[in-house]
């Protein structure tokens, strides 16, 4: 997997695959998704996505398994509040 | 300097082989930083002297302009003679021309600093065409129809903006590429389909088709324009800064 390299990466190809990223109609067919999500996240915390494509990307691709940790979070949640009473 | 691009073709059309096209179109590049060889040049190759160029090329060494990511289409563009530097004007001048306005901002990177990224790009008969992290259009040098989101990716006033136009005639939507790969890819004789059995990756296919076509750029129909051969295309002598407002208003880079 190719991390991001704060010092060797081009920002209009980051840019370029931000947007493709957010408003290709087939984004969840590209090959190697995970890949590229892992990718741009790196740029993410690197600071080198700006607003409002770095926002927008977080709400689409927050995580890669976002609905399994969700659904636990929800029971886990249920459970301690269930025994607080 | 530049005949020897043409020569190739001249020598193609009096029935030259396939070999003779490949190794004149690469000498050429070798030896006159791309000659004249150009993208309607490569367009009017049988599709076998295009396969055999392709292969050719692929087999040599990429340029080490600025820094070397070796790809298949590093390796092609430096070596089929495709690459070259752009038509350089001022800005008054590229004002006046007509086509597609385009910008590319540049960060320094480990060997460079931005603006010497940018003189690379103006004057550099081979290039870098791409970097190390992913494309998610695959190989080319990526620019921003709009100067404001170019500049939204530039981390600060060391980033170096160069602005372009390129001829409307030389640019292709995405999804008319996709089309010619639905296509292509189905017909055995196509250089598609030959490009696809030697094993070249799909992104790699997509420029080298998208050239063959006559083009020198996709529009990825998202505000991005991707360049994929600077020979042919107009480029401002002027390099800016990282900054606010319209590209008048951006301080040149010293």
């Amino acid at each position: 997997m190719t991390k991001f390299d704060k010092n060797n990466y081009d920002a209009m190809e980051l840019g370029a695959t931000v947007k493709g990223m957010l408003h290709d109609k087939n984004a969840h067919k590209h090959a190697n998704l995970n890949e590229f999500i892992e990718w741009v996240r790196g740029a993410i915390d690197a600071g080198c996505v700006p607003e409002p494509d770095k926002s927008a990307f977080l709400k689409k691709y927050g995580s890669t398994d976002k609905k399994k940790s969700s659904t636990r979070d929800k029971v886990v949640a249920k459970v301690k509040k269930s025994r607080s009473k | 300097m530049g005949s020897g691009g043409q020569r190739s073709v001249k020598r193609r059309a009096a029935g030259g082989g396939a070999t003779t096209v490949a190794a004149a179109a690469t000498s050429a590049a070798s030896t006159s930083g791309g000659g004249t060889f150009s993208v309607s040049d490569f367009q009017k190759m049988s599709v076998d002297d295009q396969f055999d160029l392709v292969q050719k090329s692929i087999q040599g060494k990429a340029a080490g302009s600025y820094y070397t990511w070796d790809t298949d289409y590093q390796r092609f563009i430096n070596n089929s003679g495709l690459d070259g530097a752009p038509n350089l004007v001022d800005d008054k001048t590229l004002d006046s021309m007509s086509g597609t306005e385009t910008f590319r901002t540049t960060n320094e990177n480990r060997a460079f600093p931005g603006k010497a990224i940018a003189v690379k790009t103006q004057t550099d008969d081979k290039l870098l065409y791409n970097a190390g992290g992913q494309e998610w259009y695959g190989k080319g040098l990526y620019s921003a129809t709009s100067l404001g989101s170019s500049l939204a990716y530039g981390n600060n006033s060391r980033a170096a903006v160069m602005r372009f136009k390129v001829d409307d005639s030389k640019i292709v939507s995405t999804s008319v590429v996709d089309m010619w790969e639905f296509k292509e890819s189905r017909d055995k004789n196509s250089l598609y389909h030959k490009l696809d059995n030697a094993g070249y990756a799909p992104n790699t296919r997509r420029a080298i088709l998208t050239l063959s076509k006559g083009y020198t750029a996709i529009d990825n129909e998202n505000g991005y324009l991707t360049i994929l051969t600077r020979k042919g295309v107009n480029m401002s002598k002027s390099i800016k800064q990282k900054g606010v407002g319209n590209w008048s208003h951006l301080k040149d880079y010293k």
